[in-house]
């Protein structure tokens, strides 16, 4: 029965860590969307590519996403999860960047 | 101590660690967010460096909240494999005193500019 509950358990948690991931990827997304309109709205060559750069890291967060749920949801992944956290990191981070570049530059 | 040693822990509880660190992700990402369209739409407030000031250290915090979630994850991690107590985080005081600092300006300001 034991086993049973723990079953059950680890489908229940495997299910909302996949979801979080997903649910990550679409912040990114929005993110990346909200730099590129920006860096377009101001003409500025480099937020227009810091934009087009996250949208594409934003394309890989999707992949991410989707290839650590489906490891998640199968069985019991590798716990190398280590890069994939740095590589989220790196990109809120990477964001956060290039978003305080709005700061020099003309405001609408 | 490194993140390699200990036990494995159990597996709900490094997924929970894991969701963990993707919420504190979120709200960076949300943080981020706020500051942008706050930059962009926000034009009617006078003196226009308030504004600036205001979304560039929203960013600012988002950078911190993203890297405080990552070292929190990994201090849990290692917590757990060498059964320790958790430690306790600067994200929570940090967070609560952001928002409700952001708050009180916002509300200064709508009393301020009627």
């Amino acid at each position: 029965m034991a086993e049973v509950s723990v079953a059950c358990d680890v489908g229940l948690q495997a299910e909302r860590t996949a979801l979080a991931w997903r649910r990550t990827a679409l912040g990114v997304t929005v993110n990346a969307i909200l730099l590129l309109r920006l860096g377009l709205q101001h003409s500025s060559s480099l937020v227009t590519f810091a934009g087009i750069f996250l949208c594409a890291a934003s394309g890989l967060m999707v992949h991410l996403a989707s290839s650590r749920s489906e490891m998640i949801l199968s069985g019991r992944p590798a716990p190398a999860v280590r890069t994939q956290l740095l590589a989220t990191m790196c990109a809120v981070v990477g964001c956060a960047s290039a978003a305080c570049s709005m700061l020099t530059l003309p405001l609408s | 101590m490194s993140y390699e040693e200990g036990t494995d822990p159990d597996y709900r509880f490094s997924l929970a660690n894991e969701r963990t660190f993707l919420a504190w992700i979120r709200t960076a990402l949300a943080v981020l967010a706020g500051g942008m369209l706050l930059h962009q739409f926000v034009t009617s407030i006078e003196p226009r460096w308030i504004t600036v000031a205001a979304s560039g250290g929203l960013a600012v915090l988002a950078s911190v909240l993203s890297w405080g979630a990552y070292h929190r994850w990994r201090t849990n991690e290692i917590a757990m494999r060498f059964h320790r107590s958790l430690p306790r985080s600067f994200l929570m005081p940090l967070l609560s005193t952001a928002v409700a600092g952001l708050a009180g300006a916002a509300g200064a300001s709508l009393l301020w500019l009627k």
